[in-house]
């Protein structure tokens, strides 16, 4: 749809169309231009335009409804373009080698700096700078504009005004910089920056963004070896600097509109030459540049929101890229993780259909929709318009596709953990000496061989190996005996997808713990062999001690290679490494090395049949780790008087360490050996 | 060597003195001007006339005078003045000595010794 305006050309009114009047305005410029030292220009150019204004009717007069853009063409082409007028002129102009400082003006000898009384935005300060060491004022604007925010700028511009005398200076003829409307996302100022240096656009805005994208590369490998201030300070502030920078730019940059500026951003030579040639050239370009131009017309009153919005959108595209590049490193981050730690999901997926499913979900449940956002950020950013919408259909069926395998993928592995059944066996105990059950830990000796020593760290808690699956999560739990002997029983639990298969693969957990004279070994850790799978299982001991019968701890209990957990009821306790602690209700910590004794009500009771009183042998235990560190939180302690109510916690912990009662045992020596570890006396 | 620059000198030395033959058998306007000389091969750009035109009213080797139409503009009609005349005369005698030279030396068949 075009504009048509009616023109007067030397007294005759003639339709146009608004590219044609473009076209032909810019025709007239070329040749003021041209023929600008001419004492009689103005009566050419007079006689031109009656000359063109007589062709123009002709057309009409032929049946033509309004001028368009070919019309002019033809005209043009008829009168002939400035530069092969074969005319002397007063003076002629010459060619010069291309030069971005342009010398054809005389400049008023520049010794002395000035505050330039003619083309000023505020007093004509930085203007009368830019004379000065003849530069773009606009360069020299901005570069105000960064120190103004500095607060010193102010005042310095105030004295300046001051002091500088005015004098009305050439205007600038060099190269200007400008926003680029041509190549625009959001305000062309990267567009505008790399005409003038010469830059190619994308590298401009790659520059502009490389704050971010560091900030988010270094934030990925933060946890690895990189110190932690060091990136974050400096990239994300100067990420802040560089949108702050857009937005002042965006502000002051004018916008190159005609070809006369255009050219000035781009550095080129103005001449009737360089003009005439941009006409030609962009004559069919002219309709979409005539429409944006007739856009950016903004009435002031919406000059606020369309700042708002401007700021809005820029903030978006950085965000959006950031969220894109960080979207594209989680994804590679998935798939490496997928695959190195293939040999543990080998272990999860029951069979092959659920491992397809599994890279299924991972790939087009999650790459796709991350794959999609990225590639429409870098669509914006690059300013690459596609019409393929193809490309958009693809993505959405492939995410489709990523939806459904996800919920086959989940209804598979619920389907396989639907039950969860526990299958127990018994340790048959004979009557130990002194009535006293000693509880003894050992490790899982390594028989196997260990390829993913990525995978497995020093904790010995759990470990991958070729063909089995090693847990060091055992519960124990002791209990009041309902007769006369000791009892322990193996309950060894998982899921399943069927009650039989649940119980089966429970059954199919190794375990090993065994009976010794009178003490109790039990192993730190259970093993799943491959062809279970890993279905959540877990083990517990539950040791039924008499009445009046004792149990004992013994110090293999407390080593760092012997981590186990004690439930006892709802309170679960924790084998740690300095005692056995409570990790529910604060402390209540067992002593090793110390006897036990089965109190009637079910729960143990030191010798003298006092209730086990919560002690702390290290006022931090909880709080520091020699391996972990520090913990965050502080736990206090409560003490359980013998009416089981809670206290305040006791100040001297000294005290309490002195009142437990301990019994004299000879030292009991522990030799290694392949199953149990015999103890000798 | 630009050779285009030689051909444009060699045009520019006779327009004026074309542009002044046209006008000399009777007044004329820049269109009939333009028509006329692309007729006989010898093209010109409007633009190249009308400041040649300018220039030579200037220095009253023309005048013009004004003539309406209903097709258009008025148009400018110019015609040589006594000044104009005496220009032409001169022009076309140097015109003459000049061809009568180049075509001379161009079509010698002898060798210079």
């Amino acid at each position: 749809m075009e504009k048509i305006i009616n023109i007067n050309l030397s007294g005759r009114i003639l339709p146009i169309e608004e590219s044609a009047y473009e076209k032909l305005k810019n025709y007239f410029a070329s040749l003021r231009t041209y023929f600008n030292n001419e004492t009689e220009r103005d009566e050419i150019i007079n006689d031109i335009e009656g000359r063109i204004a007589e062709l123009l009717n002709e057309k009409v007069q032929k049946g033509a409804a309004t001028i368009n853009s070919d019309n002019i063409e033809d005209v043009i082409l008829s009168m002939g373009r400035p530069e092969d007028f074969e005319t002397e002129l007063e003076t002629e102009i010459q060619s010069e080698p291309e030069n971005k400082k342009s010398e054809t003006k005389s400049t008023i000898p520049n010794k002395k700096l000035y505050r330039n009384t003619v083309d000023k935005v505020l007093g004509g300060v930085c203007s009368g700078i830019a004379n000065f060491i003849n530069i773009d004022p606009t360069i020299v604007r901005v570069l105000f504009a960064i120190i103004f925010f500095s607060g010193w700028g102010l005042i310095i511009y105030a004295i300046l005004w001051i002091v500088l005398p005015k004098q009305e200076l050439e205007p600038f003829a060099g190269a200007r910089i400008y926003r680029n409307p041509e190549q625009r996302i959001l305000g062309g100022v990267a567009g505008g920056i790399a005409s003038y240096f010469g830059m190619q656009v994308w590298l401009v805005r790659l520059i502009i963004l490389s704050p971010v994208l560091f900030l988010i590369f270094f934030k990925t490998l933060e946890s690895s070896f990189l110190p932690n201030m060091f990136p974050d300070l400096i990239f994300s502030s100067l990420s802040g600097t560089f949108m702050f920078a857009y937005i002042i730019l965006w502000i002051v940059l004018p916008q190159a509109k005609n070809e006369y500026q255009k050219m000035e951003m781009r550095g080129e030579k103005v001449d009737v030459n360089k003009i005439s040639e941009n006409v030609r050239d962009k004559s069919k370009e002219m309709g979409n540049e005539i429409k944006s131009a007739a856009k950016s017309v903004r009435p002031i009153a919406s000059g606020i929101f369309k700042t708002i919005g401007i700021i809005i959108k820029i903030i978006f595209l950085f965000i959006g890229g950031a969220i894109a590049f960080g979207l594209l490193m989680m994804m590679i981050a998935l798939i490496f993780t997928g695959i190195s730690t293939g040999h543990i999901t080998s272990f999860l997926w029951a069979n092959e259909m659920q491992q397809t499913l599994a890279w299924c979900t991972l790939i087009l449940f999650f790459c796709v929709p991350a794959s999609a956002f990225i590639v429409w950020i870098i669509r914006l950013i690059v300013n690459v318009r596609s019409r393929n919408t193809y490309l958009t259909w693809i993505f959405a069926g492939l995410w489709f596709l990523g939806w459904v395998a996800a919920a086959l993928f989940a209804a598979s592995i619920v389907n396989d953990i639907k039950y969860y059944e526990y299958d127990v066996a018994s340790i048959p105990i004979i009557k130990p000496k002194d009535d006293k059950l000693i509880i003894a830990v050992s490790d899982v000796p390594a028989r196997f061989k260990t390829d993913y020593w990525w995978l497995n760290e020093e904790s010995n808690e759990w470990g991958v190996f070729d063909d089995t699956l090693k847990i060091g999560i055992v519960y124990f739990n002791i209990a009041a005996s309902s007769d006369t002997a000791y009892h322990v029983e193996i309950k060894k639990s998982s899921a399943g997808n069927s009650y039989n298969n649940a119980i089966e693969r429970a059954g199919k957990t190794q375990y090993s713990a065994g009976v010794n004279n009178n003490v109790l070994q039990l192993s730190n850790s259970f093993l799943v062999a491959k062809e279970n799978k890993y279905r959540g299982q877990m083990v517990e001991v539950i040791i039924q001690v008499p009445i009046g019968k004792k149990i004992r701890f013994d110090k293999s209990v407390n080593q760092d290679l012997n981590p186990l957990r004690m439930v006892e009821e709802h309170i679960a306790f924790k084998i740690g490494d300095y005692g056995i602690e409570n990790f529910e209700f604060g402390h209540f910590d067992l002593e090793r090395n110390i006897d036990y004794i089965m109190g009637a009500d079910g729960e143990l009771r030191n010798l003298d049949g006092s209730e086990i009183v919560v002690k702390r042998k290290y006022k931090y235990k909880r709080d520091f780790h020699p391996r972990k560190g520090f913990r965050k939180s502080k736990i206090e302690f409560h003490q359980k008087d013998s009416q089981n109510n809670i206290e305040e916690p006791k100040e001297n912990l000294d005290e309490n360490i002195k009142e437990s009662s301990r019994v004299d045992i000879p030292e009991i020596e522990i030799i290694e050996s392949p199953v149990f570890t015999v103890i000798k006396f | 060597m630009n050779i285009i620059n030689t051909q444009s000198q060699m045009r520019k030395g006779v327009l004026e003195f074309c542009i002044l033959s046209i006008i000399r058998r009777g007044e004329a306007y820049p269109g009939d001007i333009v028509d006329e000389m692309r007729a006989t091969g010898l093209h010109i750009l409007e633009g190249t006339l009308y400041p040649l035109l300018t220039r030579l009213k200037n220095f009253e080797i023309l005048t013009y005078r004004w003539v309406e139409s209903n097709s258009g503009p008025p148009r400018k009609y110019f015609l040589l003045t006594e000044k104009g005349e005496k220009f032409f005369i001169e022009l076309s005698q140097t015109w003459s000595e000049l061809s009568n030279a180049v075509n001379g030396l161009t079509t010698k068949k002898e060798e210079i010794n």
